[in-house]
């Protein structure tokens, strides 16, 4: 069979498969395989592909491809496909294997030039770093957060890189801090210890003794808004270690109230015990409608009795006095156990150095950034 | 007079039943070590507190200055507006819980699980409206805070600095 007839019997083929082939044209291709010597030798396929094409409800994709293989007429398909398992099956480039199966070989080789190209592609862990750069500062998606949070979980090493990029972060903010501060105070602490007679500027025996001291010394200056007087107070409070509120001595434990304690009590004022007789006569009203089949189910909902805090309204005299704990080396904590809401992703951020550990929490439907 | 006697026995029946037990539950297990009993044993309350603090984005940096001391610590958060917005304080005994309300419809439950020389054991659960937020157990070194972060509020989020002191 010339080329002609081999690339006309494709066509047709292709032509039946789409259920597109004539009457005719079915006709035509029966006729071309029958004359195909590479069929003749296959009656049986041949008979086959006879009824498919005589009979309009049959579907003749069972038999094609392998009128196709006889013929060795590949699909083309069929061999992009095979480059596509191959490059999966075997660590090769992916890309190298599908321009070699669509025939336009592999993909050409960086050339020295092509390595001059402004934006390569990043590599892996160039996009794993702006991944976490981007989750830091807030950039990514819920689903990105909780992504990369269950992977921050499992692996040290990127914990440690999101750890670094948190901590670039703050030395720029500092940096920029800095330089658009408008009055610098450092070093301004040291200056004034000395006339107020504090040795070591680290170690402050009693604030309301020198504050009064320190606030002559500011005043010497005269050079300083109450703004940034504010400032400045802060500063030095900032600079002062918070002191230990706690005793080493134990309290005592408290002996336990003997038994009968309360008796005694109730006996000793007649106010008393007019209320334990009130009491008494509640008692037997209980025990009346207990006993009248009128005693709730066990299954009914009670009052919670777990003790209850006694909240204490007034707040601190100064919040940062209880707080000034937190640049000491107190913070360490541990999460022992954790469970989260459906649609909640909590991302732990250990505290390193005496810092405290955060818990993140991203309520899902809002979303929350570092 | 004898109906008054009669009637101060039953009192003393009824009502001083449960005080026996309480007592015995408060003392060490038959055979547990004093000390040990003492490292673990209740003696005292634990001071919660949770600062509510709102953290958002300004032109100009701003930190109140009741957050000095903490300042260092947000570091690594991107914003650089720090506003206390409240304080709350809770004595607690262990066992016991406290409720705080939080900015934007939610709530933080905090219950003192365990109290010992160095560490407390906390359980602290955050809800907003029905829905249970988290619920986690963490153990606090004693004067310790750690904080929970996130929860959206006026454009920033909430940062919750607890402390556990006694």
């Amino acid at each position: 069979m010339s080329e002609l007839s081999l690339t006309r019997l494709d066509t047709l083929l292709m032509r039946v498969l789409d259920d597109q082939a004539s009457e005719v044209e079915r006709q035509e291709l029966m006729a071309l395989a029958d004359a195909e010597p590479r069929l003749a030798a296959q009656r049986e396929l041949r008979e086959r592909l006879r009824a498919a094409l005589s009979d309009a409800a049959a579907d003749p994709i069972d038999v094609l491809p392998q009128v196709l293989a006889a013929l060795a007429i590949e699909d083309p398909w069929q061999s992009i496909a095979s480059g596509l398992r191959d490059a999966v099956d075997g660590d090769i480039d992916l890309a190298d294997g599908i321009m070699a199966a669509l025939g336009g070989g592999e993909l050409p080789e960086q050339t020295p030039a092509a390595s001059l190209e402004p934006d390569p592609l990043p590599t892996a862990e160039e996009e794993r770093g702006m991944l976490f750069s981007a989750m830091v500062d807030g950039e990514l998606s819920r689903e990105k957060r909780a992504e990369i949070s269950a992977f921050l979980a499992d692996d040290k090493k990127a914990l440690d890189e999101m750890t670094e990029f948190a901590e670039l972060g703050r030395v720029i903010r500092s940096a920029v801090e800095l330089e658009t501060r408008r009055a610098n105070l450092d070093g301004l602490w040291e200056d004034i210890c000395p006339k107020i007679g504090v040795e070591d500027p680290e170690h402050v025996p009693g604030w309301e003794q020198t504050a009064a001291l320190l606030r002559e010394a500011v005043q010497e200056r005269a050079s300083l808004s109450a703004s940034d007087e504010g400032a400045f107070t802060a500063a030095i409070m900032n600079g002062i270690p918070a002191q230990e509120h706690r005793s080493d001595v134990q309290a005592p434990e408290r002996e336990p109230a003997a038994a009968n304690d309360g008796f005694w009590r109730v006996m000793g004022d007649p106010r008393s015990l007019l209320t334990a007789m009130a009491a008494l006569f509640a008692v037997v009203l209980g025990l009346r409608f207990l006993t009248a089949d009128n005693a709730p189910s066990v299954d009914e909902p009670t009052v919670p009795s777990d003790p209850v805090a006694q909240l204490v309204e007034t707040p601190l005299q100064d919040s940062s006095e209880r707080t000034a704990g937190m640049t000491q080396d107190h913070n360490h904590a541990e999460v022992e156990e954790l469970e989260s809401g459906r649609d909640v992703t909590v991302h732990i951020m250990p505290g390193m150095e005496g810092a405290p550990m955060f818990m993140m929490i991203d309520e899902g439907d809002e979303g929350a950034t570092l | 007079m004898k109906k008054l006697m009669g009637l101060i026995a039953l009192l003393a029946t009824v009502g001083f039943v449960a005080p026996k037990q309480a007592v015995a539950q408060s003392r060490p297990a038959p055979g547990v070590h004093q000390a040990d009993a003492k490292a673990s044993a209740p003696l005292g309350k634990v001071a919660v507190q949770v600062m509510v603090v709102l953290a958002k984005d300004a032109p100009t940096r701003r930190v109140d200055p009741k957050l000095k001391a903490m300042e260092v610590h947000f570091g690594h958060l991107r914003y650089n507006d720090y506003t206390v917005l409240g304080t709350n304080n809770a004595q607690l005994a262990v066992g016991a819980k406290a409720s705080f309300d939080v900015e934007g419809g939610r709530r933080l439950d905090i219950t003192v699980v365990e109290r010992t020389e160095k560490n407390v054991r906390m359980r602290v659960q955050m809800f907003k409206a029905d829905k249970k937020l988290v619920d986690t157990v963490v153990l606090i070194e004693r004067g310790g805070t750690f904080i929970l972060a996130g929860p959206q509020y006026q454009g920033g989020i909430l940062l919750l600095p607890i402390t556990a002191n006694y």
